[in-house]
């Protein structure tokens, strides 16, 4: 049975269509990331799943039930963005409030909101006023309060955000952390990177749509371009490997060669070999979640006939390669 | 239960951390010690007397046409001085003058002078003396030509106890207010309905008021709200619990306040009122009603500002009402008097017989009548428990006579009309909030 489940979930605003029949799947023990820009609907969506907003039309289901009723939300941890906690709480009570909404006992409270705390580094600071705390640390908090009642599915927003780079990569390994003890982790980022690293699946909206999903592998492939390289002072048959019917392509002292549908790689490696040249390098092209991200983000704009006008630079994610 | 008590004890957190609550409760105790500074005394006869005179002698002095003339009282006889609320008592009256002209001046001037005069004076200003008895007596031999004198006899008193004889209290430990002699309940009454209900109520109601306004607001922030809603518990449980935290603070604030005034009155005087505690429900309901019209503001515009304006400019609006409706009332009622008497008067006959202008006398506008009428089932009744919470200080302290003579004697709406008609204003707007809350997305 999926955790999360949504089939031609709208959502409309007035007359601004936030979400235009999205359907996702995520199946336990996941981490989800969901990739947009600002207002493409990722919020939206987690808000409709968690009955913070209603949808306009089509169904959401969250573990089994219906989204967003309070039993549900009980089996739930929720990290908003730009979330604002009461500035006259410690960590500490914060979490006891939270505890006690969720109907933890006091002993139970006390010893999870201590573990968590622990987790996220803050156990030192847990009895400061919250308004003493710096972004990073209520960020840390932010994901404290999301998990430490023991969630099945934990919903974050940006957990990464104003979190600095070593704090990050604690997250990351928290969250993988997460997902080996079975709990399923949906996400929202604009760090592709973050995404590509933890992400078992991915989904990319864009304009209230899901434009593409799959798993990271899946997402980033780009079939049949290998990049090859001879060694030192040994020329590369290009037109030989034309001759075969394929694209060649210099890049530097490597040649990019495209495949044809269909086609294998061998050919060409059994013509390097009977020329006696010396493979040093072979790698299957991939392109970055960021490269495809944009280039979804392109060609649905193109489709709609809207332009952007700015790209926003993102930071890039780093390639896959494959080593021969 | 526990996630109500957890909303409760956050509103209580979020209260303390303005240090709003912390300055109310400090001006709570400020109050509760003026309090305890407050002492009464009492006095005899002769001091009541020399205080009601003192009066009318100062306007003699001043008012050259009056010969300046002076009252004093002499010869002050109580039958039972260790019990003066249950003595008969005997006195003269002496007025005197410098010489006769001046006594004829003062005479002439319409000064009390006469019997009747001297009668009506002490009438009025020892009305717990029983069966007054005022005859002119000849000055004795010696006396000079300028003086009259008056024996006065009264036989019993309407003072049933120790607590209806006139008190004269001390403020601040030291400072006496002679002008303020009354019996030690009408005192005390003045105290806790003037200090308390009236003044004490309506700061805390107005830095409540403000207060409160922030906590909804506060709750529905971007950034907050997602926190509380994304949390197992229903929108309206969650508005209703928040609208209880508010509550809190009044009721925190009216039980210390309206407690510890009844504690250092009671060690203080020895009068334990219970009636008077009562205020601290009647105030924090009062409260209520007021947070129901922040609160419903709130919900619908995210603002304590608007909150806060909104709701005294209802509070405004429920009190003008009152105050209308308590004239309609009064002139209604006088009215219905005055022709009941003029029927028995006239032994029957028609009002359309009477002059035009004798007809219109008492009467109240229609469009007085009118707006008395629409409000009527829709005006919370903050009067009404504004009534309610004096007619429980006087029915804690004052005699049926005190009461009477204070106007406190007139029925009041029952109280199931007045809560229930205040509830339905509540649950009106709570539901209406509820209603909004639950479908606004966000």
């Amino acid at each position: 049975m999926p955790v999360v489940s949504t089939n031609e979930l709208r959502k409309n605003y007035g007359q601004i269509e936030a979400l235009k029949g999205v359907s996702v799947t995520v199946e336990p023990g996941q981490i989800y990331g969901l990739l947009g820009q600002n207002g493409a609907g990722k919020s939206t969506l987690v808000k409709i799943l968690l009955g913070i907003v209603r949808p306009t039309d089509g169904e959401a289901y969250l573990l089994g039930a219906t989204a967003g009723t309070p039993d549900v939300r009980r089996r739930v941890g929720y990290l908003p963005e730009d979330h604002q906690f009461p500035g006259y709480h410690t960590a500490n009570s914060l979490l006891d409030f939270y505890g006690r909404l969720y109907g933890l006992g006091r002993d139970d409270r006390r010893k999870k909101a201590d573990e968590a705390l622990a987790i996220v580094g803050l156990a030192k600071r847990k009895d400061y006023r919250i308004r003493t705390y710096s972004k990073g640390m209520k960020q840390r908090l932010g994901i404290a309060q999301a998990l430490f009642h023991d969630p099945e599915v934990i919903f974050l927003d940006e957990p990464t955000d104003g979190v600095d780079p070593v704090g990050r990569k604690e997250i990351r390994d928290l969250l993988v952390t997460l997902k080996g003890e079975g709990r399923t982790i949906f996400f929202n980022s604009h760090l592709l990177s973050e995404v590509e690293m933890i992400s078992d699946r991915v989904a990319i909206m864009h304009q209230g749509q899901i434009v593409r999903q799959g798993t990271v592998a899946d997402l980033t492939r780009q079939a049949n371009r290998f990049t090859i390289g001879l060694a030192t002072g040994q020329t590369f048959p290009a037109d030989e490997i034309k001759a075969l019917g394929l694209k060649v392509e210099a890049e530097g002292n490597f040649h990019e060669v495209e495949l044809a549908d269909g086609q294998s790689i061998d050919p060409v490696l059994a013509l390097l070999h009977s020329k006696g040249l010396s493979l040093r390098h072979l790698v299957e092209k991939k392109q970055t979640l960021e490269d495809v991200f944009v280039k979804m983000v392109d060609s649905s704009d193109a489709s709609t006939g809207e332009k952007r006008a700015v790209r926003v630079a993102r930071p890039v994610g780093t390639a896959r390669r494959v080593e021969a | 239960m526990n996630k109500f008590l957890a909303i409760l004890y956050d509103s209580y957190k979020e209260a303390v951390s303005t240090w709003v609550l912390q300055v109310m409760l400090g001006l709570s105790v400020i109050l509760m010690l003026f309090v305890a500074s407050i002492s009464f005394r009492m006095v005899t006869l002769e001091q009541t007397i020399g205080n009601a005179f003192g009066t009318v002698n100062w306007l003699s002095r001043s008012s050259p046409q009056t010969g300046g003339a002076q009252w004093m009282a002499e010869n002050v006889v109580a039958s039972n001085p260790a019990e003066p609320w249950n003595s008969d008592y005997t006195f003269d009256v002496v007025v005197k003058c410098d010489s006769p002209e001046k006594l004829k001046q003062a005479q002439d001037s319409g000064m009390p002078t006469t019997r009747e005069a001297i009668r009506a004076m002490l009438k009025e200003s020892l009305y717990y003396l029983d069966k007054m008895k005022v005859e002119e007596v000849k000055p004795p031999e010696g006396a000079k030509p300028s003086e009259l004198r008056f024996h006065v006899t009264t036989t019993g008193t309407k003072t049933p106890d120790r607590m209806a004889w006139p008190h004269e209290p001390t403020v601040l430990f030291a400072i006496d207010l002679p002008f303020f002699t009354q019996s030690l309940r009408d005192g005390l009454y003045t105290l806790e309905k003037k200090l308390v209900n009236d003044a004490g109520a309506w700061a805390t109601l107005l830095v409540s008021v403000v207060i409160t306004a922030g906590f909804i607001p506060n709750m529905l922030r971007k950034g907050t709200l997602d926190l509380y809603v994304s949390k197992p518990l229903s929108r309206p449980a969650l508005l209703i619990y928040k609208y209880i935290g508010g509550l809190t603070f009044v009721a925190i604030l009216t039980t210390v306040t309206v407690g510890g005034v009844w504690l250092v009155v009671g060690l203080r005087n020895g009068i334990w009122a219970p009636q008077f505690l009562a205020v601290i429900p009647l105030l924090t309901f009062y409260f209520a009603i007021l947070y129901a019209v922040s609160t419903f503001v709130a919900v619908f515009t995210r603002s304590s500002l608007v909150a806060i304006l909104v709701t005294v400019v209802a509070w405004t609006i429920f009190f003008a009402y009152g105050y209308l409706h308590d004239q309609v009332k009064k002139v209604t009622r006088e009215q219905e008097k005055a022709k009941e008497q003029l029927s028995k008067f006239r032994k029957g006959g028609d009002d359309d017989d009477l002059p035009p202008e004798f007809r219109k006398v008492g009467e109240v506008a229609e469009w007085a009548k009118w707006i008395d009428a629409i409000g009527r089932p829709v005006v919370p009744r903050t009067y009404d428990l504004d009534d309610r919470g004096i007619q429980l200080i006087a029915d804690g302290l004052l005699t049926d006579a005190e009461k009477k003579r204070r106007g406190l004697d007139e029925p009041l709406p029952s109280w199931w009309e007045t809560l229930g008609m205040s509830t339905g204003f509540i649950a009106v707007l709570l539901g209406l909030s509820c209603w909004r809350f639950s479908t606004r997305d966000g």
